[in-house]
Parts: C-alpha cells; sequence; structure tokens
C-alpha cells in the first residue's frame, strides 16, 4: 500500500516538476511549482515526518510560491525577454542537461551504494511537531537562540538600509 | 521531558556583549539625536566589551573548562579567540566614534551591529556543534554586510556591501552543503563525534568526505579571504567605511580562523592527509597572489587589503599541519595581526580628510616632517607586516613556520620566506616615502589653464600643506594608534607570557 502510495505520489511530484519547466507561461510554471511542492509535502508526511510537511507547505508552498507569483504579476509574464532562442537555449539546454546527468549520477550512487552514515527518515514519533519542539527547546536551545540574535541583526540591517540618504 | 540543565557561565561573556547591543539600541531609542546624546553611545559599547573581557578572564582563571550542553565551550582556546576579538571590537569602537557621526546619523545601529557581529564572532571560536558555528558565522556576516555598506552616501560603499553580500551568501551555501554532507557520512554535526567517527572508518565513504572538506574548505576560504575566494576582500575593505574595515580585517579573520582551526585540527585530524596538501597549496596561492597585486596598488586601503590576503596565507600555513604547535602558532600570529593590521587601518582613518574614505599612498610622502609620532607609529606596523624582527608579526611567522617545518613541509615554508621578501618590498616603500622623501616633491600643482589663477592656486596649495601640517587626529583615533603600536612592540619584545598562555589554552583543547 504505501509503496503504491509511494510511486503514485513520486508520479505526481515529477509531472509537477515537468510542468515548471515545460510550462511558457510563468504563472502556470509557478502553480505547477505548488503542486509539486505540495506532493512533497504528502511524501514526508509518509517518512514520518509530519513537523517537516507543515513547514514545507507554509514556507515553500505558501511563502515562496506566493513570492513568485506576486513578482510575476508584477513585472508581468508576456515580457519579449522571458523567452531565450537560438543558440544561447542550446547552450543552457546543454548545461542543464549535464547538471542534472551528473546530479542523477551522484544520487544513484549515494543511493546505491549506501555510504551515508545519518539514517533516511525520522523514526515514527520523531518528526512530530512535539519531539521537535523538545529537541529545540532542549539540546538545541543555543541554535534556537543564535537563531533570534541572527534575526535581530537582519532586522537592524533592514531598518539601517531601508532610511534615505540625508541629501 | 525533562528540563535540561543549562550552564550559562559557558557564554557568559558572549550574553554580556550581546545585552550590550540590545542596551545600545534601546538608549539610542530614547535619546534624542539632535542633542548630541549619541556620544554615550560608544561608551556604553566600551564598557560592554570590557565586562565581557573580564568575564572571560574569570573564566580562563577558573581553569575548568565550561560546557554549554554541546554546543558550545568556554575553554582556553575559544576564551582566548574572545579576549583577542573584543580587543578589535574595543579598537574598533574606538576609531569609529569620531568618523561614524560624519556618515550616517544612526550611530545606535552601528555600535549594536558591531557588538551582535563580535558575538556572533565570539562564537565562533566557542562552538563545539557545527549548527552553532554556522550559526555564528551568519551572525558575524550579516552584521558585517550592513557595516560594509554603513555610509549610504557614498556610492563605493554600496556597491561593496553588494559585492560582499552576494558572495558571501554564496559561500555559506558551500558551507552549508559542506556540513550536510559531513552529517551524512558521521551522522553528527557534534564535533568530538565526528572525530570519534572518522577515528573509527577514516577511510570509509570517503568521497563523501573529501567532497565535505572541499566545501568546507571553500565555506571558511571566503570567509578568510583565501586565493582564489579572495575577490570580494579588496572592494569590500576600500568601500567599507575605514573603521569598520580596520575592525573586520583583523575580527573576522580572527573568528573565521578560531572555527577553521577547531573544525579542522579536532574534528577531522584523521583526514588530514585529505586536506593538508589542499590547504597547503591554497596557502601557498593566497601568499604569492596576495603580495604580488599588493605590489602594484596606489591606494592604500586596498593595499592592506591584498597584505591581509597574503597574511591569512601566512596563517594558514599553521593549520596545515594540525599540529597543537601549529594551532598555537596561528593563535599568536593572530595576536600580532590584530595590532599591526589595525594600527595600520588606524593610520589610515587619521590621515583621511573629511568626506574621505581612503587615503592615497603618495599622501604618506614626508610625513615624517608633519607628523612624526604618526609616521613612527607607522612604521612598526609596517616593520612588523613585513616580518622584520623585534616586532609581533616576525614571530607570529616564525612559529607558524618553524611549526610547519617540524611536520615536513618544508617547501611551503620556503615559499613563505620568499613572500616575506617580496612583501617588504611594499611596506618598506611606505617607510621611504615616509621618512626619505620630501613632502613639497608630491605636491603637484594641480593642473589649470590662465597664469592669472597660477598664483591663487599656489596661495591654495600652501594652505592645504599648512593644513597638512596642523591637522589634529581625533583624540580617539590617536589612542588606538598608540595601543596598537604598542602592543604591535610588546608582543614583539616581550613574548614569553604570551606564549606561554597560548600554548597552555591550546595544548589543553588539541594535546
Amino acid at each position: 500500500m504505501s509503496t503504491l502510495l509511494f510511486f503514485a505520489l513520486a508520479a505526481l511530484a515529477i509531472a509537477g516538476a515537468l510542468g515548471v519547466v515545460l510550462n511558457k507561461k510563468p504563472v502556470y510554471s509557478a502553480l505547477a511549482l505548488l503542486l509539486n511542492f505540495a506532493v512533497l509535502a504528502v511524501l514526508f508526511i509518509t517518512l514520518h515526518a509530519q513537523f517537516l510537511a507543515a513547514v514545507q507547505v507554509i514556507v515553500y508552498a505558501g511563502a515562496i510560491v506566493v513570492l513568485f507569483l506576486f513578482v510575476i504579476m508584477l513585472i508581468g509574464d508576456s515580457l519579449p525577454g522571458v523567452v531565450i532562442r537560438g543558440r544561447t537555449r542550446l547552450t543552457l539546454l546543454a548545461v542543464a542537461a549535464v547538471a542534472a546527468v551528473l546530479l542523477l549520477a551522484g544520487m544513484t550512487y549515494s543511493i546505491i551504494g549506501g555510504a551515508f552514515a545519518a539514517q533516511s527518515g525520522a523514526l515514527p514519533g520523531n518528526g512530530s511537531v512535539q519531539a521537535i519542539g523538545a529537541a529545540l527547546f532542549t539540546d538545541y536551545l543555543l541554535p534556537f537562540e543564535l537563531a533570534s540574535v541572527l534575526l535581530l541583526v537582519a532586522m537592524i540591517g533592514a531598518v539601517v538600509l531601508a532610511r534615505k540618504p540625508q541629501q | 521531558m525533562t528540563l535540561p540543565s543549562i550552564n550559562f557561565l559557558a557564554v557568559l561573556p558572549q550574553t554580556i556583549v550581546i545585552a550590550t547591543a540590545l542596551l545600545v539600541l534601546l538608549v539610542d531609542a530614547v535619546t534624542r539625536s539632535a542633542q548630541r546624546d549619541h556620544q554615550i553611545l560608544p561608551w556604553i559599547s566600551l564598557l560592554g566589551l570590557v565586562a565581557a573581557a573580564a568575564a572571560a578572564i574569570w573564566l580562563l582563571r577558573l581553569g575548568q573548562p565550561q560546557l554549554f550542553q554541546q554546543m558550545a565551550v568556554a575553554d582556553g582556546y575559544s576564551l582566548a579567540f574572545m579576549l583577542l576579538i573584543l580587543a578589535a571590537g574595543l579598537l574598533g569602537v574606538l576609531l569609529a566614534q569620531s568618523v561614524i557621526p560624519a556618515i550616517s546619523p544612526q550611530a545606535g545601529a552601528y555600535y549594536a551591529l558591531l557588538l551582535l557581529g563580535v558575538a556572533g564572532m565570539m562564537f565562533m571560536g566557542a562552538a563545539l556543534d557545527l549548527l552553532v558555528v554556522f550559526l555564528a558565522l551568519e551572525i558575524m556576516s550579516l552584521a558585517l554586510y550592513i557595516l560594509v555598506g554603513f555610509n549610504r552616501e557614498e556610492r563605493r560603499s554600496a556597491e561593496a556591501a553588494l559585492k560582499y553580500f552576494l558572495l558571501g551568501a554564496f559561500s555559506s551555501g558551500f558551507f552549508l552543503f559542506g556540513v550536510a554532507l559531513l552529517y551524512a557520512v558521521t551522522g553528527s554535526t557534534h564535533l568530538p563525534t565526528i572525530a570519534a567517527a572518522l577515528a573509527l572508518s577514516p577511510a570509509g565513504s570517503s568521497l563523501y568526505l573529501t567532497a565535505a572538506l572541499a566545501l568546507l574548505i571553500v565555506g571558511f576560504g571566503f570567509k578568510v579571504a583565501l586565493v582564489p575566494f579572495h575577490m570580494w576582500t579588496p572592494d569590500a575593505y576600500q568601500g567599507a567605511p575605514t573603521p569598520v574595515t580596520a575592525f573586520m580585517s583583523v575580527a573576522t579573520k580572527a573568528a573565521a580562523f578560531a572555527a577553521f582551526l577547531r573544525v579542522f585540527a579536532l574534528a577531522l585530524p584523521a583526514a588530514q592527509p585529505q586536506w593538508g596538501m589542499a590547504l597547503a597549496v591554497l596557502a601557498a596561492f593566497t601568499m604569492t597572489l596576495g603580495n604580488l597585486a599588493a605590489l602594484r596598488q596606489n591606494s592604500m586601503k586596498r593595499m592592506l587589503a591584498y597584505s591581509s590576503i597574503a597574511h591569512a596565507g601566512y596563517a594558514l600555513v599553521g593549520l596545515v599541519p594540525a599540529s597543537s604547535q601549529g594551532v598555537s602558532g596561528v593563535l599568536f600570529y593572530l595576536l600580532g595581526y590584530l595590532f599591526m593590521n589595525l594600527g595600520a587601518f588606524a593610520v589610515v582613518v587619521a590621515l583621511e580628510r573629511p568626506g574621505e574614505n581612503d587615503v592615497p599612498s603618495s599622501r604618506f610622502v614626508g610625513l615624517a616632517e608633519r607628523q612624526p609620532a604618526m609616521a613612527a607609529a607607522m612604521a612598526i606596523f609596517m616593520f612588523s607586516l613585513a616580518g622584520i624582527p623585534p616586532f609581533a608579526g616576525f614571530l607570529g611567522k616564525f612559529f607558524v613556520f618553524s611549526a610547519a617545518i617540524q611536520a615536513g613541509w618544508g617547501w611551503l615554508v620556503v615559499i613563505g620566506v620568499l613572500n616575506s621578501v617580496l612583501s617588504a618590498f611594499y611596506y618598506l616603500t611606505v617607510i621611504v616615502q615616509m621618512y626619505f622623501r620630501k613632502a613639497n616633491e608630491s605636491h603637484t600643482s594641480p593642473v589649470l589653464d590662465g597664469k592669472a589663477k597660477k598664483s591663487k592656486v599656489a596661495v591654495e596649495a600652501a594652505a592645504a600643506s599648512v593644513a597638512d601640517i596642523t591637522e589634529s587626529v581625533p583624540l580617539p583615533v590617536a589612542v588606538v594608534v598608540l595601543l596598537a603600536a604598542l602592543g604591535t612592540a610588546l608582543v614583539g619584545l616581550w613574548p614569553s607570557p604570551w606564549t606561554h598562555w597560548i600554548t597552555q589554552a591550546v595544548s589543553a583543547v588539541f594535546g
């Protein structure tokens, strides 16, 4: 059952990914990306990583895709420069193909070779919001606090940079 | 679930610095800038930094390493780096005090960012977990991106900040990828656990390990400015307000080396055969290209930027053998470098005219006549940077190189020594200009057409040179120059207490 579910979801995820690349209109690409992210979230749930699934939906599907859509809507999706043709297109295709093959080869090697010491997927219960919250506020307290300092720095920086020069 | 027992002592100095930053922000918010109340902000910052240093010294006296769970530690090594960084912060605040009000009304943000950056840097040396290393690295970098672009009026400042930000963010990505791969190989981000896992199976899964090492080296290489990851350095150093350059050139380097040394010499010594050669080659290129580029600079800040790249190369030589001797050598090197490099930039601050953000090297011509004290200090810094005894720079190089020789890296040391000779050329040029050239040679009158204007030009030139002579250096800047010169001379002439302290601190951690 779970294997069947995995293959169905994987096919859907790949369909979404292809949709991102093959669609001519950026808005459709963004929506296909949304599909891909949502399916990934479901895959995370099947791996007992509920928290990751929620974050995937909130951060990626929610914030990032909406950001993409905003940008696309702002600049318009029918700019003449959006579609690249000719030799540039071929070069880009070649680069993308090489990168994709390399990535595929690396991942295949990793999975078949079984070289990773870290286990893949969380233990049941370890990926829940409760477990992550507990880890965050006990063992990972210092990184958590440091992240807040980091955000403070970013906030001060934004205030400094957003201010208009004096003249 | 049980609540963890937390030892806040282990992060006491950092906590003090962060609290001071918050206090600075608060005071900045409640006082009105129109009242010139802002002069209180640097003093609060200075007090906070001194308090943090006192806390660090107190922890050092305790003798017992203090652990914050498995994440951070206050041992001799991290406290030594903390004191180094706090000293850089102190001098940085003093330097900024007279310059920042002229370029920006947001003094509060400046000191707060500087302090938070210092806190991030302190965590880099104290981190025992790659997660903490990464977060500390980001805190430091983010604060510095903003500080580099702090001069909103100056185009170059913004350009430098953007360049630094883009390349820095990119390098953080490399670093994080390296951490992820290392986690994949060893199943942990905790440095001692990684060391144990690698000691058990050093040969296993070496492809991932090699990739992880390469990515980590790229990440750290950007932060300490190794060739070929140095492209941002000259632009960022030149475009940044000079007090920022002075601070970041020494503090960033110290902090990045603190983490670099701990990660590579403590967590990855088992893989030293794999990374030793790579770092040696990087060090050789960094020294050579840094010095060659520095030879051809007219701008003082650019020259010092390239020289700082070369110095990163010298310091890296100490890491190559992954021995406790090499690590103490690097620590001593960075101690000397702190004083001599910050001092050299402080002299640049002193010689800048209002509205300027750089000094052409021609302004050093005849400086010995106009400002003898400043010229003498600059001479000390240049001698020390060139590695001429009896100053700190010489001993630093000596310790680093002798550690490398003992581990059998003779060819690397030969390259290092040849580079020192090469670098002496441009450092000594500055001294020759200050002492053996007359000032009027440089005052080529501006090209103007019409003889009628000539007398006016002459008067203006005369007025300018009078202004040169009476140019008063702000007191805090003079204090920084004095302290840095004293430090450079003291560390060089009286090294035994420093070396004793450093060797003790390092051998307790690195065995």
